[in-house]
């Protein structure tokens, strides 16, 4: 199996405060990866890196070859043709309607005539289950209907790999099972790769090939989705069960607490 | 991708393509079928046994020349599609509505009918 | 009392924050003047010519009656106070000139470019920042679409077409109102009114007021797109920087305004 993506040794620093501390995980083709972890673990700003929307500050992202976390802008935008990407509030154009939103990318990255590209936008709009949308407006539809019209965006150019941010987020539970059951279908169907970030257990467990579980920066669980339900680190264990530890919350707040009140390190 | 486009008969229009037909040059392929479409053929034969690969933009130009085709009142039929490329047509939901032979006797028969 | 040396520190960050902003603002200015002028000579797609046209509409039509209606006043209240002078020395019949070479140099361009601020500038700044919090910069970026061309470079193109053009538009209108208030407030000849009007106004007057509406519309255009490719802190974060948006555009106008007028009348006495 080819690896589409490659991940290697990444860091990545806010400040001083450290989100990612060397990530390393690859992808291969066809499979659907997802990462898992609590807000703050450092999983939006993995996803951030892996687009290209930020570099990081060691280590390497290869997509389809080519590292993209050191390529320049051209390069990156070369690249960025290779892949979709469906974001979580959507991200559709309110200028444009529903079709020209799917248009877009073939529109700029493509010399195909309209009357093609008009074809391709009502495919990919009956691969999502929007046929006849055409022309409605992103602020006419609901918000289940715009994600799978982001999805229809995504997909516009043909990517061998897909990533998706919290897709279920913003969803009621039905809706947001009819997005995870199209991922999956158009995954099988269009044999694309897909990674997808979140933090809902359900979606992850119904869609996941293989699972990868980021705290404090650092991968500290991965494998297939049985393993992961099965395995005995405490922080994933709480983080499947919704479990709140009260040390997480109390254990190191609390030295610097003590710390911050009495100005001392000695206070007991 | 190669194309080569024959007439046999009066009417008939056998094409023949080769390589992959993706967003590079489905355009190129296009003006072909346009050119071909000018001629206001009956019946048009699609080859694909050597083509191994369409995308989304192949796909399309395959339905604008069955829709033009349908126009003008002729047929379009094709043949010998390898499985990957039959996928295409599936994904879409257009198999039962493109004639898609497994041969090119089985395709003639198919635009006699 | 006595400043302690830390009481200096917020306004330093201040300084130092203003100018990091005047950094990347050029910086825009760089990028946007590399996508106009050598980006399509090598071979890049800088213009997306639709989204150009849509941007005009949307100025015209946000900005046509209010500019009237200002310019059309502010005219007329020149008009009012040249006579009340003018009339000291019964010179009265000079209004008309007073009024045209005035709106023509100084209050055209300087007027409309504070409407376009508050107007056109706010909407884009809104409109863009709205894109950015709602994650549609990040589509953009992410299909390998630059947002430059595709979101900078239309909406500035239409401000450097329309706010001259409009500056040129008050001019006349500027006259129009003047032509009122001398004809029927102060029983001036109306033709004489007008052949003093235009017979005042020379081509240099025309073209240093045109030549002042392109550099409002350089400032407001970069101001407006900055402030809204910068948004921070979701729909607040909007709010917060359409208003810096259009104060910033109205100091940088007025500013400029100073500097170009001192510059024209050193350069072109």
């Amino acid at each position: 199996m080819k690896t589409v993506l490659e991940v290697q040794n990444v860091h990545k620093w806010f400040g001083t405060r450290r989100i990612l501390n060397g990530i390393n995980l690859q992808v291969r083709e066809g499979e659907t990866l997802v990462i898992m972890g609590g807000s703050g673990g450092g999983k939006s700003t993995l996803l951030r890196i892996l687009i290209g929307l930020l570099r990081p500050d060691q280590g390497q992202v290869f997509i389809l070859g080519k590292d993209i976390a050191q390529a320049r802008d051209e390069e990156k935008d070369e690249v960025r043709k290779k892949f979709g990407m469906l974001f979580q509030g959507s991200a559709l154009f309110n200028s444009l309607s529903v079709g020209e939103n799917v248009a877009l990318p073939l529109r700029e990255h493509t010399n195909l005539d309209y009357e093609i590209i008009r074809i391709i936008v009502k495919v990919k709009l009956e691969l999502v289950g929007l046929t006849g949308f055409e022309n409605h407006r992103p602020y006419e539809i609901s918000g289940g209907m715009k994600k799978r019209v982001a999805l229809a965006r995504a997909i516009a150019l043909d990517p061998t790999l897909v990533f998706y941010d919290e897709p279920g987020a913003g969803l009621d539970p039905i809706t947001a099972s009819v997005i995870d059951q199209l991922i999956l279908d158009l995954t099988r169907k269009l044999k694309m790769t897909s990674v997808v970030v979140t933090h809902e257990m359900t979606s992850a467990f119904r869609i996941a090939d293989r699972m990868i579980v980021l705290h404090k920066g650092e991968i500290v669980a991965s494998g297939p989705p049985d393993e992961i339900k099965h395995s005995k680190h405490p922080y994933v264990q709480q983080f499947i069960h919704g479990e709140i530890d009260d040390n997480v919350l109390s254990q190191e707040s609390r030295s610097k607490y003590l710390q911050s009140i009495f100005g001392t390190e000695d206070y007991d | 991708m190669k194309i080569k486009i024959e007439s046999p008969e009066q009417g008939i229009e056998k094409v023949y393509l080769e390589g992959e037909l993706d967003f590079q040059n489905s355009q190129q392929i296009r003006l072909e079928f346009t050119r071909l479409i000018d001629k206001k053929p009956i019946r048009v034969l699609v080859n694909l046994e050597h083509v191994s690969y369409i995308d989304s933009s192949g796909l399309a130009v395959f339905i604008e020349l069955f829709q033009k085709m349908k126009r003008l009142g002729g047929r379009l039929a094709f043949f010998n599609l390898q499985e990957r490329v039959r996928n295409v047509f599936e994904i879409a939901k257009l198999e039962s509505i493109f004639h898609l032979a497994g041969s090119e006797q089985e395709a003639l028969t198919l635009l006699t009918q | 009392m006595i400043l302690k040396p830390q009481s200096f520190e917020p306004l330093g960050k201040k300084v130092i924050l203003a100018f990091e902003e005047l950094g990347r603002m050029s910086l825009l200015a760089q990028d946007f003047f590399y996508w106009i002028g050598i980006a399509p000579l090598q071979g890049k797609r800088a213009l997306r010519r639709s989204s150009f046209a849509d941007q005009l509409l949307f100025m015209g039509n946000e900005s046509l009656t209010i500019v009237f209606l200002v310019t059309v006043s502010v005219g007329a209240v020149l008009a009012l106070q040249a006579a009340y002078q003018l009339n000291q020395f019964g010179a009265a019949m000079y209004t008309g000139a007073l009024v045209s070479v005035s709106m023509a140099r100084e209050l055209g361009p300087l007027v409309t470019a504070i409407i376009i601020a508050g107007r056109v500038g706010a909407s884009i700044t809104a409109e863009l920042g709205t894109m950015k919090v709602s994650e549609e910069v990040d589509a953009l970026i992410t299909m390998g679409i630059p947002p430059i061309p595709f979101l900078v470079v239309p909406r500035m193109l239409a401000m450097l077409v329309m706010l001259p053009v409009l500056t040129v538009l008050s001019f006349a209108l500027g006259i129009f109102g003047g032509y009122l208030i001398g004809v029927f407030a102060l029983g001036l000849d109306g033709i004489s009114y007008l052949k003093e009007s235009f017979d005042a106004l020379v081509t240099k007057d025309i073209l240093t007021g045109t030549a002042k509406s392109f550099i409002f519309a350089l400032l407001v255009g970069l101001i407006a797109t900055y402030k809204g490719l910068h948004v921070k802190g979701g729909a607040e974060g909007v709010g917060r920087s359409t208003t810096e948006s259009v104060v910033y555009s109205i100091i940088a106008i007025i500013i400029s305004d100073a500097i170009l007028t001192a510059v024209f009348f050193y350069a072109f006495p």
